[in-house]
C-alpha cells in the first residue's frame, strides 16, 4: 500500500499508527535478513513516536500527511540520539548532537522513524557494495545490486520494508537505485531541500529527496521536505507549491526532448526501448516529443569526478579522531593519530576519492583540473538552458543498463562511474530530475526512464510522471523475494 | 649596519565585535568557561553547514571604507585546508583569491612627514580554537572551542615600513581606526588585535626584496616593535658575516628579547584553496556600501583637527584627546555642559589623564561625570573656589563620584568673595601687626606677602586672592 | 602531467599523506592503480577548449546567505563532548601537540 492510502487510513481511523509500525517492525524483523537494507531498527523509538502520533490522531491535533506515518532514512540523514554513521567505520557509535533539517521537519510533522538505510559509505558508490554493513541485495534478483549509493533506501520501499523513505543524489544516488529497484525516485533542485544535517559528500552538487512507490508519495513526501532553511545558505526562498494538489495527469502541449547523446554505444538495447516507447506513450497522451542536443554530455563524467571528490576531500577531513567517531588506538602522536584514525576508518573507495580529490586541488594541478572541471560545468549547465529553450522537460534513461550482478564491478572505477553517464550531469547543472519505472527487461528487472526539468520545476516534472504512471502500469509490479 | 634597508609589511588579524560568531550563533564573549560556547556548526559536526554573520561583513565594509579600500562587490570563501586540533572541519574558511576589499592605506607621521603605508586587501576568516597545553596531562592537550569560529579580518600592509617606530606607528594608527568604528575592542594582550611581521633587510638602494622572515608571538606594541629591531639586527649580522637569511617563521621571545627559529618540520604546506561549496559567493550591494559609508563615524585625524579649529584648543591636546574615542566624547561632553573648551582639555589632559594613566579600561575608569566636571569649573571660573582648591575637590570627586558643589559645600571651603568680609580679616591682620605695615609704608612692599598669608590663614585659604590683594594693597597704601 | 610509473606512486603516496591517509595499507600498488586510473580519465576534459568560460561554483545561485547577528546558546555542548573519543573535564584530549608542527 502506497504512503498515501496509508496516510488516509491512519487519519480515518482504520488502522492505528502503533498497529502499523508494529506491522512494519515485523516485516523488518522477518525480511530484512535477505536484504540487508536496514543497518540501524529503532523499533523503541518507532514505538513511542507511534503511540504519540495516534494520540494526535486522535484529537485531530495539528495534522499532516505524515502524522503515524512509519518512514525510513538513509544513513546519511543526521538524528539526533539515534546513531548515525553513513555506513562508515569512521563514524561507528556516532550518536549525533542534533537534528538535521529533514529528520526534524518529519518529528514535527508526526512521522513514526522506523530505522536508518543501507547505502555506499559516505554516499560514495553505484552498487551499495561500499557499505561497512556489507552490500544490500536487489529485491528482483538478490544476486544483483539494488543501485547506490541510496541502494537501501530504494530497495527498503520496494520490497515493502517502508512505505517511503529518503535518500540523497549527488550524482544519480536517488534516481539510479530507484530505477533499479522499480520505485519512483526524486532528486530536486539543488537548493529546494536543506542540506542541513545531511552528511556531506560533495556540497554543491548532494541533494535530499525521496524514494517512493508511486510519483503521488513523492510529491508528497518533497511537500513535507522543501523549502528554505536559515541553517543552510544554498537553500532557496521561493514558496513551496503543493505538490500533490498539481497532480492533474495532463500533458497536453508540453513539449518533452529526447537528447540524441544518450542513446549512444554501450547502452543496454532492453533498457533504449524501455525509454524510446515511454517517449510513445507520452506521445499518446498528447505531449510533443522532439531530438535535443546536450552535446557535452561526455565530458560530464569526467566534470564530476573532479570537483566531486574534490569537494569530498575537504568535507571529509573533519573526521579526523578528535571530536567524534573512530580514533586509532595505542599510542601515537598527533600527525600519526590523524593518520592511522582515518586509515583505519575509511573504506577504500572512499580513500581512493578522497586521494583523487585532495590531488586535483594541491598545487600545481588546481588549475588543470579543478578549475577547468569548473569551466566544463558551466558548459553543461549552457547545454540544459539551450535545451529548455525548445522543451518544456527532457525524457533519458536513468542508467545506461539495468541492474547488474553484485560483484560485477567493485575493481574497475571507471565502469562502476560509467553507471552515472546520465544521472550526473543533472547535478553538475543543479536541474530536478526524476526516475520511474517504465519496463522490465527479459530477465524480470526493473527499468527506469529519468526525466529532467527546468529549476525549480517540480511540480511540473512530477505531473509528467503522474500522466505517465496512470497510462502504464509498471510501479504497480512488486517483487517476490 | 647602515649599508641597509629594513623592509617591513604586517599581517593584522582584528577579532570583529559581533555578538554571534561568524558562522552559527554561538556567544563571541571572552572568559566564558571552556567549551560552553559552542554548537554543532562550529565544532564541524558532520552534516553542519556555514550561515554568514551580517554584522561581521558590514563591519569589515566599514573598516575597508575608513581605511580608504575598494569595497568588491563579489567576494568568495574560501576553505583552507590543513589539519589541527583545534580546526574542527580539517579546513578554516577564509577569503582567499576574491577578497571583499583590496587596496587603501594607513597614514602615518614620521620625521619626514606624512608617510601612507599601503594596504594590499582585507579579507574575512574565522578563527581556531585554543590549545592547552598544561591541563594537568603532561602527554596531552586540550581543546577548547570556545574561540572557534569568532569572525576575523586579516588586513594586509604592503612592504611599506622602513623602521620599527613606523610599523609601530602604522599599527598604533590602525589599532584607533578599529577602535573608532567599533569594529573592534583592539586589545594586544587578549589576543583580539594580532600581528605578524615580515621582515626583511636589502643594501640601500637596490630595489629587489631580500629573503624574508615572519615573526610570530607579538602580544603588545613594544614586542612589535623591538622584535623586529632585534630582526634586522640579527639579519644584518648574517649578512654581514657573509651568511644568508633563510626564509622562515620565528618566535618573538619576549623575556629573552630575541626571535627564535620555530625549527619546524613543516612538510611544505598546501592549503587547496578552494571555494566553499556551502556558501554562495558574497555579493555586497551598492546601496548597502552607501549607507554604511555615510553611517561611518568621524575618525581621530578629522576629530582633532575639529577641535583645533572649533574649541581653539592646542593641537598637543587635541592629539591627546581623539587618541581615545571614549576619551574625546567625555571632552566634548564637559563642553557641551557649559565648560569653556581651553579649561576642559586643561583639566583632561592635565588632572584626570593622570588619574587614569594605568587603568587599562581608560577613561571607563574616570568615576567624574561629564556634567560634574564641567560643574567644577564652572565653579572656578565663577571665583566660588580657588584653582588650588579647585585641585583638592576633583581630587575627592574621583574618589567619591560626587558633584562639586556639594563637596565644597560640605568642606565649607568656598572662597570668600564678600569685600566686606574680606575687609574686617585685612583690618584685623593690620591692627594685630603694627611693625610690618610700618615696614610696608617704609619701601619694604615685599611685606604684602606676609599680609596675603596672614589673611588666608585666618580665612583658611577662601579669600578670593584677586579681591585680598586689591584690598591690602589699597588698606596699606591709605 | 604525470609520465613515469615510479613518479605516480611517489606522489600519489604524497597526496595521500596530505590528505592524512596511510597509502601504503590501503591496498598496495592496486590503490594506486586506480587512482591513476581515474586520474587519467578525468584529463580528457583537456580536450575541450574552455578559454573564455567562466567557471561554475554551484549551478543555481539563488540563496539568501546571511543571517542577523543574535547569539543563542545551543544547548548541545554536553552531547558534543559526550560524542568525543577523548575528553578530560570540559576539554577533548589529544595527544601532546608540539607547537608549529
Amino acid at each position: 500500500m502506497t504512503a498515501a492510502q496509508l496516510s488516509s487510513m491512519l487519519r480515518e481511523r482504520e488502522i492505528s499508527s502503533l498497529e502499523l509500525t508494529k506491522a512494519y517492525l515485523d516485516e523488518i524483523q522477518r525480511r530484512d535478513k535477505k536484504l540487508n537494507c536496514y543497518v540501524l531498527q529503532c523499533p523503541e523509538l518507532a514505538l513511542e513516536q507511534a503511540s504519540r502520533a495516534d494520540e494526535r490522531l486522535a484529537k485531530k491535533d495539528s495534522l499532516t500527511p505524515f502524522t503515524g506515518l512509519p518512514i525510513a532514512l538513509k544513513d546519511i540523514f543526521i538524528t539526533q540520539g539515534v546513531e548515525t554513521t553513513c555506513a562508515s567505520k569512521i563514524l561507528k557509535g556516532y550518536i549525533p548532537p542534533y537534528d538535521g533539517n529533514a529528520a526534524s521537519r518529519l518529528k514535527a510533522a508526526g512521522a513514526v522513524l522506523l530505522g536508518k538505510l543501507n547505502m555506499d559509505e559516505f554516499a560514495m558508490g553505484s552498487s551499495n557494495e561500499f557499505s561497512s554493513f556489507g552490500p544490500v541485495k536487489n529485491p528482483w534478483n538478490q544476486e544483483c545490486t539494488p543501485g547506490g549509493s541510496s541502494g537501501g533506501s530504494a530497495a527498503a520501499v520496494a520490497a515493502g520494508l517502508a512505505p517511503i523513505a529518503l535518500g540523497t543524489d549527488t550524482g544519480g544516488s536517488i534516481r539510479q537505485p530507484a530505477a533499479f529497484c522499480g520505485t519512483v525516485g526524486l532528486k530536486p533542485t539543488y537548493g529546494r531541500v536543506s542540506r542541513y544535517g545531511v552528511i556531506a559528500f560533495a556540497s554543491s552538487l548532494d541533494q535530499v529527496g525521496p524514494i517512493a512507490q508511486d510519483v503521488r508519495d513523492c510529491a508528497m513526501m518533497l511537500g513535507a521536505i522543501a523549502g528554505h532553511d536559515p541553517m543552510d545558505s544554498t537553500s532557496i526562498e521561493t514558496p513551496v507549491p503543493d505538490y500533490v494538489a498539481a497532480l492533474k495527469g495532463d500533458v497536453k502541449g508540453k513539449t518533452i526532448g529526447v537528447p540524441a547523446e544518450y542513446f549512444v554505444s554501450g547502452i543496454d538495447t532492453e533498457v533504449e526501448s524501455a525509454v524510446r516507447a515511454a517517449a510513445k506513450t507520452l506521445e499518446g497522451l498528447g505531449a510533443r516529443v522532439v531530438e535535443i542536443s546536450l552535446p557535452h554530455t561526455k565530458y560530464a563524467l569526467a566534470c564530476y569526478y573532479i570537483i566531486a571528490p574534490a569537494e569530498a576531500s575537504a568535507n571529509l577531513a573533519r573526521y579526523d579522531g578528535i571530536r567524534f567517531g573512530h580514533r586509532a588506538s595505542g599510542n601515537h602522536d598527533l600527525a600519526d593519530l590523524f593518520k592511522a584514525s582515518r586509515t583505519e576508518g575509511f573504506g577504500a573507495e572512499v580513500a581512493l576519492r578522497i586521494v583523487v580529490g585532495t590531488y586535483v586541488l594541491s598545487s600545481g594541478y588546481y588549475d588543470a583540473y579543478y578549475l577547468k572541471a569548473q569551466k566544463v560545468r558551466t558548459l553543461i549547465k549552457n547545454d540544459f538552458l539551450e535545451a529548455f529553450k525548445s522543451c518544456d522537460a527532457i525524457l533519458a534513461p536513468v542508467t545506461p543498463t539495468p541492474p547488474f550482478k553484485l560483484g560485477e564491478k567493485t575493481d574497475d572505477p571507471i565502469q562502476m562511474y560509467l553507471n552515472d553517464i546520465f544521472t550526473i550531469p543533472v547535478n553538475l547543472a543543479g536541474l530536478p530530475g526524476m526516475s520511474l519505472p517504465c519496463g522490465v527487461t527479459g530477465s524480470g528487472l526493473p527499468i527506469g526512464m529519468q526525466l529532467i526539468g527546468k529549476p525549480l520545476d517540480e511540480a511540473g516534472l512530477m505531473n509528467i510522471a503522474y500522466a505517465y504512471e496512470q497510462a502504464t502500469a509498471w510501479h504497480k509490479n512488486i517483487p517476490v523475494f | 649596519m647602515s649599508s641597509y634597508e629594513a623592509v617591513i609589511g604586517l599581517e593584522v588579524h582584528a577579532q570583529l565585535s559581533t555578538e554571534s560568531k561568524m558562522f552559527c550563533a554561538c556567544s563571541t564573549s571572552a572568559g566564558s568557561p571552556p567549551n560552553t560556547n559552542i554548537c554543532p556548526v562550529c565544532t564541524g559536526q558532520p552534516g553542519t553547514l556555514p550561515v554568514v554573520n551580517r554584522r561581521a561583513i558590514e563591519m569589515a565594509i566599514k573598516a575597508g571604507l575608513a581605511l580608504g579600500c575598494k569595497i568588491e562587490r563579489r567576494s568568495i570563501f574560501a576553505r583552507k585546508n590543513y589539519f589541527y586540533p583545534d580546526l574542527p572541519k580539517g579546513y578554516q574558511i577564509s577569503q582567499y583569491e576574491f577578497p571583499l576589499c583590496l587596496g587603501g592605506g594607513v597614514t602615518i607621521s614620521t620625521e619626514g612627514g606624512k608617510k601612507t603605508i599601503s594596504l594590499i586587501r582585507i579579507h574575512l576568516e574565522e578563527d581556531a580554537g585554543k590549545l592547552l597545553h598544561d591541563y594537568g596531562h603532561p602527554d596531552m592537550s586540550h581543546v577548547d572551542f570556545n574561540r572557534c569560529g569568532v569572525p576575523l579580518i586579516e588586513i594586509v600592509s604592503g612592504p611599506d615600513m622602513r623602521s620599527p617606530k613606523e610599523a609601530g606607528d602604522y599599527l598604533r594608527t590602525l589599532r584607533n581606526v578599529l577602535v573608532y568604528l567599533d569594529v573592534c575592542e583592539g586589545n594586544l594582550q587578549e589576543g583580539n588585535f594580532r600581528c605578524d611581521a615580515n621582515v626583511s633587510i636589502r643594501p640601500v638602494g637596490r630595489k629587489e626584496f631580500g629573503t624574508r622572515t615572519e615573526m610570530k608571538n607579538l602580544n603588545s606594541f613594544k614586542a612589535v616593535e623591538r622584535s623586529i629591531a632585534y630582526e634586522i639586527e640579527r639579519q644584518t649580522k648574517v649578512l654581514e658575516s657573509g651568511g644568508t637569511v633563510s626564509q622562515e617563521t620565528r618566535l618573538w621571545n619576549d623575556v629573552a628579547g630575541r626571535t627564535e627559529s620555530m625549527r619546524s618540520k613543516e612538510e611544505a604546506h598546501d592549503y587547496r584553496y578552494f571555494p566553499d561549496p556551502d556558501l554562495l559567493p558574497l555579493i555586497v550591494e551598492e546601496d548597502w556600501i552607501a549607507r554604511t559609508r555615510s553611517g561611518l563615524p568621524e575618525l581621530a585625524g578629522a576629530k582633532a583637527e575639529r577641535f583645533v579649529s572649533n574649541y581653539e584648543i592646542p593641537r598637543a591636546d587635541a592629539l591627546v584627546l581623539t587618541d581615545d574615542r571614549a576619551l574625546a566624547d567625555y571632552f566634548e561632553a564637559v563642553i557641551a555642559s557649559g565648560a569653556p573648551a581651553r579649561k576642559a582639555a586643561n583639566w583632561i589632559t592635565a588632572e584626570l589623564m593622570r588619574e587614569i594613566k594605568d587603568d587599562e579600561r581608560g577613561i571607563a575608569a574616570c568615576p567624574i561625570a561629564p556634567a560634574n566636571l564641567a560643574g567644577l569649573i564652572k565653579l572656578i571660573e565663577e571665583g566660588k573656589i580657588s584653582g588650588k582648591i579647585g585641585k583638592d575637590v576633583f581630587e575627592m570627586m574621583f574618589k567619591t563620584g560626587r558633584a562639586a558643589a556639594e563637596i565644597v559645600a560640605e568642606l565649607g571651603v568656598e572662597q570668600i568673595s564678600d569685600s566686606s568680609a574680606i575687609e574686617s580679616a585685612v583690618d584685623k591682620i593690620i591692627a594685630e601687626n603694627p611693625k610690618q605695615v610700618e615696614q610696608y609704608r617704609g619701601g619694604k612692599t615685599a611685606v604684602l606677602a606676609y599680609f596675603v598669608g596672614q589673611v588666608m590663614k585666618a580665612t583658611k585659604g577662601q579669600a578670593n586672592p584677586q579681591m585680598l590683594n586689591d584690598i591690602l594693597k589699597k588698606k596699606l597704601e591709605t | 602531467m604525470i609520465k613515469k610509473t615510479s613518479d605516480i606512486k611517489e606522489v600519489i603516496e604524497k597526496t595521500a599523506s596530505l590528505a592524512r591517509l596511510s597509502f601504503e595499507s590501503s591496498g598496495s600498488s592496486r590503490f594506486a592503480e586506480k587512482v591513476e586510473s581515474v586520474l587519467s580519465y578525468v584529463a580528457q576534459l583537456n580536450e575541450l577548449d574552455t578559454s573564455g568560460i567562466e567557471p561554475t561554483s554551484h549551478a543555481v545561485l539563488v540563496g539568501s546567505g546571511l543571517r542577523e547577528d543574535k547569539a543563542h546558546d545551543s544547548g548541545a555542548k554536553d552531547l558534543i563532548l559526550s560524542a568525543a573519543p577523548s575528553r578530560d573535564g570540559p576539554f577533548i584530549q589529544v595527544p601532546k601537540v608540539i607547537e608549529g608542527e
